[in-house]
């Protein structure tokens, strides 16, 4: 079984309502794309679920949308639940269209019917039905009304298969073409019409869908399939005088709108609603600033705040355990006890001192933030600032991610829709200084050298980001990506969606992060044992004291440091025996080393999650661009300060 | 612009208007045309946000913000 629908549908809420807790992440093979999947148990059937990315359309635009309809093709799921808004029937019917040609077995959960009908809009779901001939459940997804009957049909359904009862009909002039190149797609490319129906195939080629234009070209008797389809296109594009493309979408589109007006009944003109209130605020000219300061600037005291109170207490939980551990190894073996206290213990205290404190209530507000429907409005305020970046207002999102921990930020690139802009996102996002670097930054310059020269180096982070960016666009091929994203309306957000929200993502980043954590601090531990730092201190001393101006003895926080930035400091305690750094330290010896330690090779957590999303290559040249950048200007800044403290 | 063409852009908020081309790429004229935006469509622009940012206009039914780059290449009908 499948769910297929809109974004900002509530296709989620649907699937957390029939799964629970039975649910996994994984990425589709290949794809970072979040490939989630649940289990079903219903009247003794064990059913298997997969939530489908939430699309618009079925086109070969997106990663998404090929992902999606290749899954239905060829997987041929059972039965596929259509999700679909009650309140914007005409949009989503221009999916369960594209279904439809699919010739995919489908049940509709009409959801949302309450919200629609607050806003006076009515839709008769057994006309609807009728129209489409699949069956039509109204839901509301969050209160669970529907959901038992969306299941017995959906199960009814799958026993049936797929019966073509209505089929969906273009215009004459495009039906009599598509019906001719249908006949020589099924007599020319047998096999391909196995996978795909061949119907499904000749309106693909005939709307110029590069995918399965791509797909056609492998067979032998493809270039005569191609050279017929281009014929027929020409004669489309002559009838209409639109592009073929355009020519399939408003075609579409005018099926939708039939239909939408036949179900759709206004009952009362449409009043303004809290929710179009509070939009012309959020997103007011003037007043949508101060309102997205405030909330930013709420969201990180809420989360530095709860994570202070909870790190306090694990890192004394761990101090504790780790020290237990290492006395009573100690006596077996003191090799040992090292490797497995400082090593591995330390590595899973790192993460645990990270996840919970910080990364989980950033979660749970991050939920809040997205399901109120609140994000769309922040990237629609920032859309110009991010612009200047080479980006666009959706980019927004995985840099307010960055200030709180770079891993999610790297995943949440994937918002964006093409690659180019994905990668990007991923190398301008990793320069944000997370909450482990603020730390840095305000326990070292914020406590002993000013206010002023910690928000300095926040200023000179933003503007390097800023010029990074406007390289890199330029540098990076292919073409710029403009703004166009759906607003979906304010909701009050459902407590059960952000649980489940925040515990997935909480899920999928240990188990992502946590290895790597682990296995870094074991090795670094080891080569700690094995005598190994001393010496790469002594390579890189005259690089720390002749170019950056700092002692040699920085370099091992500095190399240790690629755990968890906030360690650098720590470790910078136990090496001068003092937790007053304004003994050991000089001021711009301190704003140096939190500048390269701002800059400099990404976490390894970080760096996990570049190599997951972008892949080896596209990873390293990112970390070495920091690093060198962070020598660069750590030498400059050594330069520069000295003439001026 | 002849016609009485105008970019979506420069609509009034509140003010609708009619698709009439998309001058950009195919990409984009795909896109927006994926997005509901196809010839003929009726569009009322709600308003537009600060510093020459991106719009937000109603189509089908649906909100739909457009950045600046995509909403001057799309052309419109004004209609009363």
């Amino acid at each position: 079984m499948a769910l297929a629908g809109n974004p900002n549908v509530g296709k989620s809420v649907i699937f957390n309502q029939l799964t629970g807790l039975n649910q996994y992440v994984a990425n589709w093979p290949g794809k970072t794309v979040e490939k989630v999947e649940g289990i079903l148990y219903f009247k003794g059937y064990k059913i298997r679920i997969l939530d489908l990315p939430g699309t618009y359309s079925l086109s070969a635009y997106s990663i998404e949308e090929i992902i999606s309809r290749d899954y239905i093709a060829i997987e041929r799921p059972d039965v596929i639940i259509n999700v679909v808004d009650a309140s914007a029937l005409e949009r989503n019917l221009y999916l369960t269209i594209q279904l439809l040609e699919l010739e995919a077995p489908i049940v509709m959960a009409l959801n949302q019917v309450d919200f629609a009908a607050r806003r006076g809009i009515k839709v008769n779901a057994k006309k609807l039905s009728e129209l489409l001939g699949i069956p039509v459940i109204p839901t509301v997804a969050i209160s669970g009304t529907g959901i038992q009957e969306l299941i017995s049909k959906a199960v009814e359904v799958a026993k049936k298969g797929f019966e073509a009862r209505t089929r969906i009909r273009f215009g004459r002039e495009i039906e009599e073409r598509i019906e001719k190149l249908e006949l020589t797609v099924s007599q020319k490319l047998p096999e391909l019409s196995r996978t795909y129906p061949p119907r499904w195939i000749a309106t693909k080629l005939l709307e110029k869908d590069a995918n399965i234009t791509e797909k056609v070209k492998k067979y032998p008797m493809g270039e005569e399939v191609l050279k017929e389809t281009e014929k027929l296109i020409k004669e489309i594009e002559e009838i209409h005088g639109e592009d073929s493309a355009i020519v399939f979408a408003s075609e579409r589109y005018s099926i939708a709108n039939k239909i939408a007006k036949e179900v759709v009944e206004f009952v009362v003109p449409p009043k303004v609603t809290l929710g179009e209130k509070l939009d012309a605020i959020t997103t007011h000219k003037i007043m949508g600033y101060p309102i997205l300061a405030l909330i930013m600037a709420g969201v990180f005291t809420t989360i530095f705040f709860i994570g202070d109170i909870f790190i306090g207490i694990l890192e004394e939980v761990f101090e504790h355990v780790i020290s237990i551990t290492y006395s009573s190894l100690y006596a077996l073996s003191p090799l040992f006890a090292d490797i497995i206290s400082n090593g591995i213990l330390m590595g899973i205290a790192a993460g645990v001192t990270i996840v919970f404190p910080y990364i989980i209530p950033f979660y749970v507000l991050l939920a809040i933030l997205e399901d109120s429907g609140y994000l769309p409005r922040a990237s629609f305020l920032m859309d110009n600032l991010m612009h200047k970046l080479g980006l666009h207002g959706k980019a927004f999102i995985p840099f307010l991610l960055g200030y709180g921990c770079n891993v999610p930020a790297c995943i949440g690139c994937r918002i964006m829709e093409t690659e180019r802009e994905r990668f990007l996102c991923g190398f301008l996002v990793v320069l944000v200084p997370c909450s482990a670097r603020t730390i840095v930054i305000l326990g070292l310059v914020g406590k002993y050298v000013g206010i002023e020269a910690a928000l300095a180096l926040y200023l000179i982070n933003l503007v390097l980001i800023l010029l990074l960016g406007r390289i890199t666009f330029k540098v990076l091929p292919g073409e710029p990506v403009g703004l166009i994203m759906e607003m979906p309306a304010y909701r009050r957000p459902s407590i059960k969606t952000i649980v489940l929200k925040t515990w997935t993502r909480t899920k999928s980043f240990t188990y992502m992060a946590f290895p790597i954590i682990v296995i870094g601090s074991t090795i670094l531990e080891a080569l700690k044992i094995l005598g190994f730092l001393q010496p790469i201190s002594e390579i890189a001393s005259p690089l720390l004291v002749n170019w950056l101006g700092l002692p040699k003895e920085l370099a091992i926080p500095l190399i240790l440091g690629v755990l968890r930035k906030e360690l650098t400091l720590i470790m910078l305690s136990e090496l001068f025996g003092t937790l007053n750094f304004a003994e050991v330290l000089t001021r711009s010896q301190m704003i140096v080393f939190s500048l390269v330690t701002m800059l400099y090779f990404p976490c390894v957590a970080t760096f996990a999650a570049l190599v997951h999303e972008f892949g080896w290559k596209k990873a390293l040249t990112t970390a070495f661009v920091d690093i060198l950048l962070a020598l660069f200007l750590g030498g400059l800044a050594f330069r520069v300060l000295e003439v001026f403290i | 612009m002849d016609e009485g063409l105008k970019k979506l852009i420069d609509l009034k908020p509140g003010e609708k208007g009619i698709v009439m081309a998309v001058r950009g790429g195919w990409g984009l004229m795909r896109r927006v045309a994926e997005l509901g935006l196809t010839p003929g469509t009726e569009v009322i622009m709600i308003r537009g946000a600060p510093f020459r940012g991106p719009v937000e206009v109603l189509v089908r039914g649906v909100v739909v913000a457009l950045g600046r780059g995509v909403a001057v290449k799309i052309l419109v009908k004004p209609i009363r």
